[in-house]
């Protein structure tokens, strides 16, 4: 989503309005809907942290200075081998820093 | 159809901004030109051009008869900010552009290839160390080897020696020369640069462009033989005296400007 204007363009309204939501809003909704109270509980843990890890790695990719799309781009690296071999490498401070907020965070919900 | 790199009547705008305007030159293969002009006169645009990393505005651009209209692995680019990717060791960054340029080979072959280049350009201690642990000119050494790793006929050079020392840039000099008058066939190149007296002890051809908009001033032939003596250049009448036409024809240019202005 961080290389592609076309999907950000469709996802990132939606990533806005539903990232600063307070994951305790879902907690009855996800005890209303998920078989197990320990699957709410993972659930609730698991959107609190992804937000934050979610937007960074879009922020981190979005980032990406353009020598290095360009060196990809004389290097022929194309689709999924160029966000494996030069996206996800370059967006990875940030995600660890999207960890180090979300993860943390979620572990005391 | 003229093989080599062809520009007829390229023209290249940036917003409204006409950066080069009616260029024609004909590159033959397996010449080295050196690029010359003023900061903003669109030398890295034309590059940028022949790379395809941008579209060209009007005209038209052929290499080896074939319109560019993207980058291809025909057209290898050592850019002035020794672009290697970080995250990935020297060897790494050379492997890389090996896996392109023979995709059926493997990992191990191609490490051991790229193991080579590096000993090549005297690189054999920094095989496994990532780019931001070497100096500039170890760095500008790993480029120009991934580039030659890349196979491309064409190579386009901008300003790679820009940011080095005089040391350095020498050295390099000398190891790029090398590197071309061994290849069979010789590679095509285009090498930007500021420094007249590296364009003409590097170049057959000096091509120099005007400013506000790019266009083409001069287009000069290097009389000098190879291969070049760096000590015997210095006392060459050829050498002092192309680079006193191309001084002036670059100060004319200033001035015929200002005078605009």
């Amino acid at each position: 989503m961080g290389t592609s204007a076309r999907l950000q363009r469709i996802f990132l309204p939606f990533a806005k309005v539903a990232g600063p939501v307070p994951p305790t809003v879902y907690i009855p909704y996800a005890i209303a809907i998920l078989p197990t109270f320990r699957l709410s509980a993972i659930f609730v843990v698991f959107i609190g942290a992804f937000w934050p890890i979610f937007q960074n790695a879009v922020a981190g990719a979005h980032a990406l200075e353009q020598r290095y799309r360009d060196n990809a781009r004389i290097l022929g690296l194309q689709g999924f081998e160029y966000q494996r071999r030069v996206v996800f490498p370059a967006a990875l401070p940030h995600i660890f820093t999207g960890m180090a907020v979300g993860l943390p965070s979620r572990s005391s919900c | 159809m003229g093989l080599g790199l062809k520009l007829e009547g390229v023209s290249f705008a940036y917003d409204a901004t006409p950066v080069l305007q009616d260029i024609h030159v004909h590159i033959p293969e397996g010449q080295f030109v050196s690029l010359l002009g003023a900061s903003g006169s669109g030398k890295t645009t034309l590059l940028r051009l022949a790379a395809g990393l941008d579209p060209v505005g009007s005209g038209c651009l052929t290499w080896n008869g074939a319109p560019v209209v993207g980058p291809s692995l025909e057209r290898g680019v050592v850019f002035q900010d020794y672009a290697l990717f970080p995250w990935l060791s020297v060897v790494d960054n050379i492997e890389i552009a090996i896996a392109k340029a023979k995709p059926g080979i493997r990992k191990a072959e191609r490490l051991s290839e790229a193991r080579g280049y590096l000993r090549q350009f005297g690189l054999a201690a920094a095989i496994g160390k990532y780019p931001g642990e070497l100096s500039g000119g170890m760095r500008q050494r790993a480029a120009i080897a991934r580039a030659l790793a890349l196979g491309s006929p064409l190579l386009l050079m901008d300003e790679p020696f820009g940011a080095l020392d005089p040391v350095n840039r020498a050295r390099l000099q000398d190891l790029l020369l090398a590197a071309w008058e061994l290849a069979t066939p010789r590679k095509t190149i285009i090498f930007v640069t500021h420094d007249v007296d590296e364009a003409i002890y590097l170049g057959d051809r000096l091509i120099v462009l005007g400013s506000s908009p790019g266009r083409l001033i001069a287009d000069l032939p290097v009389p000098l033989a190879r291969p070049r003596e760096r000590c015997s250049l210095l006392d060459s009448h050829s050498l002092h005296a192309l680079r006193e036409q191309v001084a002036a024809t670059l100060v004319q240019d200033t001035l015929q400007r200002l005078r605009a202005a």
